[in-house]
């Protein structure tokens, strides 16, 4: 299968290299061939969150043409914020559509094992997950990310509560809370205590040994949060670094 | 208004500052938000436990808003017949420096008492700086107001004007005001303090003020939600009260103006308020040969002041006209990442990201409302935690295009713009 990694500048801007690397091993081991675009900035989604939509649409246009030059199978990104620009912003409000499916690694690897039984080792430890807000509330999407965690075995995985989410009716992960991590585009200072509450609030009273958001957008903000608060008692793993880990 | 006169980088700069050092950097106030967040989340899950009908109110009256909205200018002319039918006076200022001019004519010549209860509308024309200022003693009678008012601060929440303070910081406050060496420790001592000392305020008010939860264009009656009985006393102890309220606050009937109270206590965690006043014109009798007769033991005169202050326009805009929906219940700042380290300094005159867009559209304008725009995280949990399902963080992106056109959007736009777009 051939697959479009889309988003690895925004991961080597971020200094999630590790990420990166998960994300190659993991892609790899499920029989993808990988290609990237040279150069692509894929965070759409910051442009509209910036107010600078229209200005960089050119972009986008230029991501086009090389999606149809490389004809990918599928494009695949751990932000989710390429996910909700292509699967709803440019095609509603410019008309812009691709002619391959783009989705979240958390979907790609759903669907992957659906089909295909991993051999994957037991991980006896308990793991965090934060829903990222534009896979998660924005987009309604939060049975992937389980679908594979729960594939792991003797995995705890810990997701964040809400006392009034079940009298409501309401998936508990829609109230999941923001490491404020797009705050570092527009008042980094104050995304610094942001994420630092974020850990102290959300992550050290659920004592996880290790947390992870869905997006690497979110999970930058965690490994901030985490280094800002001083915390080593919870280390920062993103889904593909856990599932490289134990995938044989 | 001396803001017209900064620019953007400077008013950029002002707001940094204030929301990092005041806010960000202030440990208690974070104890204290944290504290507020885990008591609003237990009351809430109490209140939908005893009440779980509540949450079919949501749809309800959010249907009832969207109407008013689209309706508003004929609400409006409905809720003055009403008014006027009554025996009330009705009023409807342009902005904010008529609302108070109004107000200031119907109080009348200087050095008169004024109570007032706690209104956000009132924040947003500022009256209390502004009577004071033309010679009256103005006294702010919720609690967490008077707090605001003793410290010469701003509401830190919609509905919780002091939240960001400890039960320590609040009582050293109140000691100093009243003279008395309170304990800091306990919150009925302080709470006892103020009751005494705005007792007297009370009894010789000339004039009450207060603002209103919602208003019935049928009938021209005023809903106020309270739990402290200052409303109560300070709309039926003076001569005169005045209401000050939004236009948006107007729906079609009493049933709708008691739905959405109702809605708005139930999420703002309520399980039952302990009184909610319906008040639809000044007190009368007709017991003596049923001659109605104006001023019996309430108020002799109802003036009601409606602020229209670009509220009308904004019920026109179809991408903005949402953020007139918001019932100032204030359960979405109990679950802002970002209120939680800055509380009410997130924001100007409305607290909060759907404050920052009150900030913007009404109260202070595109360019001094727009620091607090920036702050939003964009994470969308306040539109679940809404009881009206209002997509703040949708309207904050659109507004934040507008302000990118108009040159007010921070340099670490810019930079970013630059960083990550400069090449391609």
């Amino acid at each position: 299968m051939k697959v479009l990694l889309s988003g690895v500048v925004n991961l080597k801007h971020t200094n999630q290299l590790d990420v990166l690397e998960s994300i190659e091993s993991t892609l790899k081991k499920a029989g993808a061939e990988i290609s990237h675009i040279n150069g692509e900035i894929m965070c759409g989604e910051a442009s509209i969150n910036l107010g600078i939509s229209d200005k960089i649409l050119p972009i986008f246009k230029k991501f086009k043409e090389k999606v149809e030059e490389i004809k990918p199978d599928v494009i695949v990104s751990a932000y989710a914020a390429g996910v909700a620009k292509w699967s709803r912003d440019l095609p509603n409000n410019y008309g812009l559509k691709l002619s391959v499916p783009y989705v979240h690694l958390s979907e790609f690897f759903a669907d992957y094992f659906s089909k295909n039984k991993p051999n994957l080792k037991p991980f006896p430890h308990t793991y965090f997950v934060q829903h990222g807000c534009t896979l998660g509330r924005k987009m309604g999407r939060y049975g992937a990310i389980r679908e594979v965690l729960n594939l792991i075995p003797e995995l705890r995985v810990i997701e964040e509560d809400y006392p009034t989410a079940e009298l409501e009716g309401i998936d508990p992960a829609e109230f999941n809370s923001c490491p404020g991590a797009w705050l570092n585009f527009t008042q980094p200072d104050l995304g610094d205590y942001v994420k630092e509450n974020y850990v102290l609030d959300i992550l050290v009273p659920r004592k996880p040994e290790y947390a992870g958001s869905t997006c690497a957008n979110g999970h930058f903000g965690i490994r901030q949060g985490l280094e800002i608060a001083e915390i080593d008692s919870i280390k920062p793993l993103y889904f593909t670094q856990l599932l490289d880990k134990v995938w044989e | 208004m001396g803001n017209k006169e900064k620019d953007i980088k400077e008013l950029h700069n002002e707001y940094m500052s204030e929301i990092i050092a005041d806010g960000a950097e202030n440990e208690t106030l974070r104890t204290a938000i944290r504290r507020a967040r885990e008591a609003y989340r237990k009351n809430l899950k109490k209140a939908l436990e005893t009440f779980p009908e509540s949450v079919e109110y949501k749809e309800k009256a959010r249907k009832i808003k969207e109407y008013a909205i689209d309706h508003l200018e004929e609400l409006i002319e409905k809720t003055q017949k009403a008014v006027e039918r009554n025996h009330g006076h009705f009023y409807l200022a342009k902005d904010a420096e008529e609302a108070n001019e109004i107000i200031s004519r119907i109080v009348g010549k200087p050095k008169k008492i004024i109570v007032k209860g706690k209104s956000l509308t009132t924040e947003e024309t500022e009256l209390r700086q502004y009577l004071q200022k033309v010679g009256h003693e103005v006294w702010e009678t919720d609690l967490g107001e008077f707090l605001v008012q003793i410290r010469n601060g701003r509401p830190m929440h919609m509905l919780a004007p002091s939240v960001d303070l400890t039960r320590e910081e609040a009582a050293k406050l109140i000691s100093k005001i009243t003279g008395e060496d309170l304990p800091e420790d306990k919150i009925e001592t302080s709470v006892a303090a103020v009751r005494r000392f705005l007792r007297d305020k009370f009894t010789n008010a000339d004039v009450g003020i207060a603002g209103a939860n919602s208003i019935s264009a049928d009938t021209g009656t005023l809903f106020i939600i309270e739990n402290e009985g200052n409303i109560k006393l300070t709309a039926s102890l003076p001569e005169k009260f005045i209401a000050l309220v939004g236009v948006e606050k107007i729906v079609p009937t009493l049933d709708d103006a008691f739905h959405m109270v109702k809605t708005t206590w139930r999420f703002a965690n309520y399980q039952v308020p302990s009184y909610v006043h319906m008040i639809s014109g000044p007190s009368k009798t007709g017991d003596i040969e049923k001659v109605t007769t104006y001023g019996a033991h309430g108020p002799k005169e109802f003036h009601l002041v409606l602020l229209d202050n670009g509220r009308i326009e904004l019920s026109k805009n179809k991408d903005f006209k949402e953020i007139l929906y918001c019932m100032k219940c204030g359960a979405c700042m109990y679950e802002c990442p970002v209120f939680w380290v800055t509380a009410g300094h997130f924001g100007k005159s409305y607290p909060g990201g759907i404050g920052a867009l009150w900030d913007a559209f009404i109260a202070k304008g595109f360019k001094e409302g727009a620091p607090s725009v920036y702050s939003c995280a964009i994470c969308d949990r306040c539109r679940v935690r809404c009881p009206l399902n209002i997509d703040t963080a949708k309207m904050i992106i659109k507004l934040r295009k507008v302000l990118y056109e108009k040159g007010y959007a921070p340099s670490t736009v810019k930079e970013a713009e630059k960083k990550f777009f400069g090449d391609l």
